[in-house]
């Protein structure tokens, strides 16, 4: 999984690199390219607005990144997790496919939205646009936009979702956010292929720092489903004004059949695939849907 | 002396009007819009075919033949990429757009897509071309401008299949007609497909919708549905 992860992060990093040396040429202010590829890969950019933190402390607007660095390890490790006995099973079982080189597809890889992982563990900037009623946490990769509601509670009639419905209050400057209606077909950590359900329950705790340019996240996340108690997790974010992101379009070219995945979940099989022929080069293949073909876990 | 007195008042309102005018956004377009009429094929404002050259043409044409065979590969939205700017604000989806005095946030509800249009004035290099590109706006009188270079050439301009390059420069100029309806002027500058400048109008209707929802369009593309709405 994670090797196949890799390949796939590094082949947009290679395309993002190829792009940076065709308009390397073109740009009339070499000083504002990012170092050759090796060095820096395409992550993170500088040259945007620079502005001081605000001094409110409920007011998060402006870019962040993760303090653990980008691409940083990711706590949540199954061993530290309260899997329950029937979630280690399931774990063992992806972990055993994954080790046969098999992959199932998951939303990450199958271009949809991280949901659970995406808001507990940060790989790139985020941008935080902030109003009286909503703040929005603009997401580079995964792409995503995760909406957190001041002014309202969850709604009755709520329909699953990747993302979940986020509200928010406040506690002193503590912006507690719950976050409940997930669809189940995300991970906390595809990497570790630790499950989470259409019952998962995220309390998260935003807290910027005196200074303004750090924001402490504490998590608690509850699963009865598939964990045996809540447990915590925790990230720091750091102020980065200047920083610029990155476009990631997952979804630019259709995927190639030469990698192929398992779809134990049939809503992420491809509708379009990109077809290596030898005789016919590369085509691009698109089936005919009619009828719904998504189903639960 | 009368004279001397209207000249007084008339300077003295137009000083009110500045100084009301000082410090904000001269017209906030918060909210959440959508197309009035989508644009599957755009034309000019004398609703004429935009000017293509004559490759640009022959290219144009071939999509249609190839749309009228039903194959769509030729627009890359077809499997979920991004239709970029200016498509997004074509298409019959809505969405959002959270004004500030040092950027604008357009929130697109299609595969939830964002475009961050930076009004600091801070110049923003091109380092890559990408489908959204790079958005850099400003106040002009009630109008915002905005201009967005860095588009990457595999996007359409709309579901027709007009082509641009990567040296083409897309400007908008956003206006409130009355509270509810928000226009639009696009320019089209790429020398590289169009014989000339040119431009389309669009309108948006305010929409009574508080929220932006949850939109996963290979979702809906595996359930059967366009990708994008109308097309």
């Amino acid at each position: 999984m994670s090797d196949l992860r890799a390949a796939l992060c590094t082949l947009f990093i290679c395309a993002a690199s190829a792009c940076l040396s065709t308009h390397a040429q073109d740009s009339a202010s070499p000083e504002a390219l990012p170092p050759p590829m090796g060095s820096l890969p395409l992550q993170e950019l500088k040259g945007g607005p620079v502005e001081p933190p605000s001094t409110d402390p409920r007011n998060f607007a402006g870019v962040w990144t993760p303090a653990q660095g980008l691409f940083g390890t990711y706590p949540p490790q199954n061993p530290t997790l309260p899997l329950t006995p029937e979630t280690q099973k399931r774990v063992q079982r992806y972990l055993d496919m994954s080790a046969g080189g098999r992959h199932v597809a998951t939303p990450h890889l199958a271009c949809r939205p991280t949901g659970v992982q995406g808001m507990t563990f940060l790989k790139f900037p985020v941008v935080v646009v902030q109003t009286p009623e909503k703040i929005f946490f603009l997401m580079q990769e995964d792409r995503d936009v995760y909406q957190v509601f001041l002014n309202r509670g969850h709604p009755v009639d709520l329909k699953p979702s990747y993302n979940g419905d986020a509200v928010g209050r406040w506690e002193g400057n503590t912006l507690v956010v719950d976050v409940v209606g997930y669809n189940g077909w995300g991970f906390i950590n595809e990497e570790a292929w630790s499950p989470s359900s259409e019952r998962m329950h995220l309390v998260q705790r935003y807290t910027k720092s005196a200074d303004g340019r750090e924001l402490s996240i504490e998590t608690t996340l509850t699963d009865p489903k598939f964990y045996s108690r809540p447990f915590a997790l925790n990230q720091r974010w750091r102020w980065v004004s200047g920083t610029r992101q990155v476009e990631y379009d997952c979804s630019e070219y259709p995927p190639d059949t030469s990698v192929p995945l398992m779809y134990e979940n049939e809503i992420f099989r491809p509708v379009c695939t990109t077809v290596l022929s030898e005789t016919a080069g590369e085509k691009i293949v698109c089936e005919k849907t009619s009828s719904p073909a998504a189903k639960g876990k | 002396m009368i004279h001397r007195r209207e000249c007084a008042l008339i300077a003295w309102v137009a000083l009110l009007g500045i100084c009301a005018r000082a410090g904000a956004a001269p017209t906030d377009f918060s909210g959440i819009w959508r197309v009035e009429k989508a644009v599957f094929a755009a034309k000019t404002m004398d609703g004429l075919l935009p000017p293509l050259t004559g490759a640009a043409r022959k290219l144009y044409e071939q999509r249609a033949a190839l749309r009228q065979r039903g194959d769509r590969t030729y627009d890359s939205a077809t499997w979920c990429a991004s239709p970029g700017i200016p498509r997004l604000m074509l298409i019959d989806h809505p969405f959002e757009i959270v004004a500030s005095p040092r950027q604008v946030l357009f929130f697109y509800e299609w595969d939830r897509w964002a475009r961050l249009v930076d009004l600091s004035g801070t110049k923003l290099d091109v380092v890559y071309a990408s489908a959204m590109g790079v958005s850099t706006g400003r106040w002009e009188s009630d109008a915002l401008v905005i201009d967005t270079i860095g588009l990457r050439g595999n996007t359409l301009l709309d579901g027709a299949g007009l082509p641009h390059s990567e040296n083409a420069k897309i400007t908008e100029r956003l206006t409130l007609a009355s509270r509810d309806v928000l226009t639009s002027r696009i320019r089209v500058e790429d020398a590289e497909f169009y014989a000339k400048p040119w431009e389309m109008r669009v309108t948006y209707r305010r929409q009574p919708q508080k929220e932006i929802r949850e939109d996963v369009c290979l979702d809906r593309t595996r359930l059967g549905k366009p990708a994008i709405q109308g097309e």
